[in-house]
């Protein structure tokens, strides 16, 4: 089983996995849950997307790699909406673009997707992350494909994502617990299918979380503390992203106390 | 313990003094109302900025009325006010679901002639002793008279003391109350609890209370509604009015979903009663369809307009007095709508189940409209003897109205060969 399960790491690059959660995510969402993706939406976002990719590699001279940029690009169809294709485009500008400004030590600091997102939604009121849309009825599904991504990529791998959901788990309970209120109300805080979309396939990014194994897990356990904290203090519905994107320069004082080997794709180079 | 002081909610419920009367903000109407129970809340949000109207069509004797509201932070009494009725009415009649008739023209000469007649759905609408309080380690932070209510501010040490203080004043809280009064508690949140003054109410010349405004300044947009559940026998309806600069306004943490809409209906539904059925029982499938998990959108608008109108929008006055501060500030030469305010119609069933949370809010740039619209096409009722008119009675007319008994059916799930004779009937 184990060695079965090698074989597949090294033969499939978890990024087509995840295009193909994302898609399906997608295709369920557009026929089932009449989210407005609007065709010329999904489109703007490709394209600028794949353009500033293109663009990019072509500056450096670097060989083409589009896997990452259909990830990111689709992350942020999946979670944002603007009633402007503009501000779409501006977020996918952003969001390839800090993949090859802002770097340290030869890798990209931000969650592309996230950081794109979160810049849009400071800048603007007219673009949002319907967070409720989802609803609680995909929940099982989308911690089905978490677990999936976490045998694909092995519990080291996805250990940020893993800290980070029972660390989230554990503070709503204890909230719950000290506010004397029933379970079902942090239950229904969990079953929430964005926040798990956030977890296993943004949170996730093995080029952007901690390097070493209790770095993982103290980055884990922060953004969820942070997450947790903005949601409760600040009530700001997204908390989750806006923790990721505050988050995310820590991790290069996290590789800096425990350091190890940088991820490398399989295939492909790291952008 | 720092981390929830500024818990900023709102949480409303009411409850009357008899025993079994306790509702929420019911609402109903006089004569003929869709929902014997139901409560209508208008939540204008911009910035920080939070105000709350909360209507009630209470039916019993005034004086068993009481009103418990979570709020967070004591209110002074500027802060309180009491609003229109008949602006309340005016919103909901702006904003229900609505038919619209067509009739269909002579086959053989065909210019269509559109008449829309907008049919609301008549949604719903919807003391102390100090002493005794402190030894209960209840504090009344502050007590108002205003319009016909007597309004108390409330902060407690611990929710027991809080209810049988209440409990000895009369209030005959749900049981089970307790944990949930103590959350709140825990929230740093304190308690607004209005009952009727009769003498102010006999000087207000109106016979039906009036809805309270409270506004405050607080970072969350939520609703709470646990309180309305403790006790639920069934489920509750709840209607929500949110008034927004920018655009829709949807829950976050549960599924914000559009009512079915632009469906063609048959025509025997324009019968008030059956279009009240039809209404009521499409909303009970859709929210089925949803596990009755979903908040429902009924109408998003921009206030300037609506097409076509149930009522004509609110004016600026209308909308001041419901808290939209900036409403006439702007270009107001537009039929007497105000400009840059964004009304959204929410429609939730809730019970403890399947709403276990409070209702969280965000507004959104979505200013897309939509509306729940009812689409009745009358035959042509004449003689048309060219060929297609001979084609319409024969064939386009039965074929479409197979089609709408189908969809009615599949809307409301009412029995098709019921519909389908109720059409022939009506032919």
């Amino acid at each position: 089983m184990h060695s079965y399960l090698t074989a597949l790491r090294q033969k499939l690059d978890p990024r087509y996995y995840q295009a193909l959660v994302q898609t399906s995510l997608l295709i369920y969402g557009w026929l089932s849950l009449d989210l407005p993706f609007k065709p010329e939406q999904v489109i703007a976002v490709l394209f600028t997307a794949f353009l500033t990719q293109f663009l990019c590699l072509k500056y450096l001279n670097l060989p083409w790699q589009g896997l990452s940029t259909l990830n990111t690009s689709l992350s942020i169809i999946l979670l944002l909406y603007a009633n402007s294709l503009w501000w779409l485009n501006l977020a996918s500008l952003l969001a390839i673009s800090s993949k090859f400004l802002i770097r340290y030590q030869n890798h990209h600091v931000f969650n592309p997707s996230n950081v794109g997102i979160v810049v849009v939604l400071l800048l603007t009121d007219s673009v949002w992350v319907a967070v409720g849309k989802w609803g609680h009825g995909l929940w099982e599904l989308m911690l089905l494909a978490g677990i999936g991504l976490v045998i694909l990529l092995g519990w080291q791998r996805m250990l940020t994502s893993l800290v980070f959901l029972s660390s989230y788990t554990c503070l709503l309970f204890a909230r719950a617990f000290w506010l004397g209120d029933p379970l079902s109300i942090p239950l229904h805080q969990l079953e929430n299918a964005a926040l798990l979309i956030f977890c296993f396939f943004m949170l996730s990014d093995p080029m952007t979380v901690p390097r070493h194994l209790i770095g993982r897990c103290v980055f884990g356990f922060w953004v969820a503390l942070l997450a947790w904290y903005l949601q409760i203090k600040w009530f700001l519905p997204n908390a989750f992203l806006y923790a990721l994107a505050l988050s995310s320069p820590l991790v290069i004082f996290i590789n800096l106390a425990w350091n190890h080997e940088p991820y490398r794709w399989h295939y492909g180079r790291n952008n | 313990m720092n981390l929830f002081k500024s818990f900023t909610t709102l949480a409303l419920f009411s409850l009357a003094l008899e025993a079994n009367a306790f509702c929420g903000f019911y609402v109903g109407k006089a004569d003929t109302s869709l929902y014997n129970q139901a409560s209508q809340v208008v939540y204008v949000r911009d910035g920080e900025r939070n105000v709350v109207t909360m209507a009630s069509d209470f039916k019993g004797e005034v004086k068993d009325f009481a009103m418990v509201v979570p709020v967070p932070t004591v209110l002074k009494r500027e802060q309180i006010s009491i609003v229109n009725n008949a602006t309340i009415q005016h919103l909901d009649a702006y904003s229900a679901p609505r038919l619209v008739e067509y009739y269909d023209s002579d086959p053989c000469t065909p210019t269509p002639v559109v008449k829309a007649r907008p049919m609301a759905p008549r949604l719903p609408m919807m003391i102390h002793s100090t002493k005794r309080a402190e030894d209960l380690g209840v504090k009344i932070e502050a007590q108002y008279t205003v319009g016909e209510y007597d309004i108390l501010l409330l902060s407690a040490k611990e929710s027991g003391g809080l209810i049988t203080w209440l409990t000895e004043q009369g209030y005959k809280l749900p049981q089970g109350a307790e944990p949930v009064v103590g959350s709140y508690l825990k929230q740093d949140m304190k308690f607004f609890v209005a009952k009727v003054n009769l003498k102010e109410q006999s000087k207000t010349g109106f016979s039906k209370l009036r809805p309270i405004r409270i506004v405050y300044d607080n970072k969350k947009f939520m609703l709470p509604i646990r309180l309305g559940t403790v006790n639920s026998q069934g489920e509750q309806e709840l209607f929500i009015y949110a008034l927004s600069r920018q655009g829709r306004i949807e829950t976050t943490n549960y599924r914000t979903v559009k009512l079915p809409s632009d469906q063609e209906i048959p025509e025997y539904v324009k019968d008030t009663k059956t279009f009240s059925n039809f209404y009521r029982d499409m909303f009970v499938r859709s929210a089925q369809r949803e596990k009755n998990k979903a908040v429902f959108l009924e109408y998003a608008w921009d206030m300037n307009w609506c097409d076509p109108c149930a009522a004509d929008p609110l004016s600026p006055s209308q909308l001041k007095e419901l808290g939209v501060f900036w409403a006439g500030t702007q270009n107001q030469n537009n039929g007497g709508g105000a400009q840059n305010v964004y009304i959204t119609r929410l429609h939730l069933r809730y019970n403890r189940e399947n709403f276990p949370e409070d209702l969280a809010f965000q507004t959104t740039g979505n200013t897309e409209n939509f509306q729940g619209r009812y689409i009745i096409r009358h035959p042509f009722k004449g003689n048309a003897t060219c060929p297609a008119g001979q084609n319409y009675f024969s064939k386009t007319l039965p074929q479409r109205q197979e089609l709408e008994a189908k969809r009615l059916s599949n809307l409301t799930g009412w029995d098709i060969s019921e519909i389908r004779k109720n059409i022939a009937t009506k032919k």
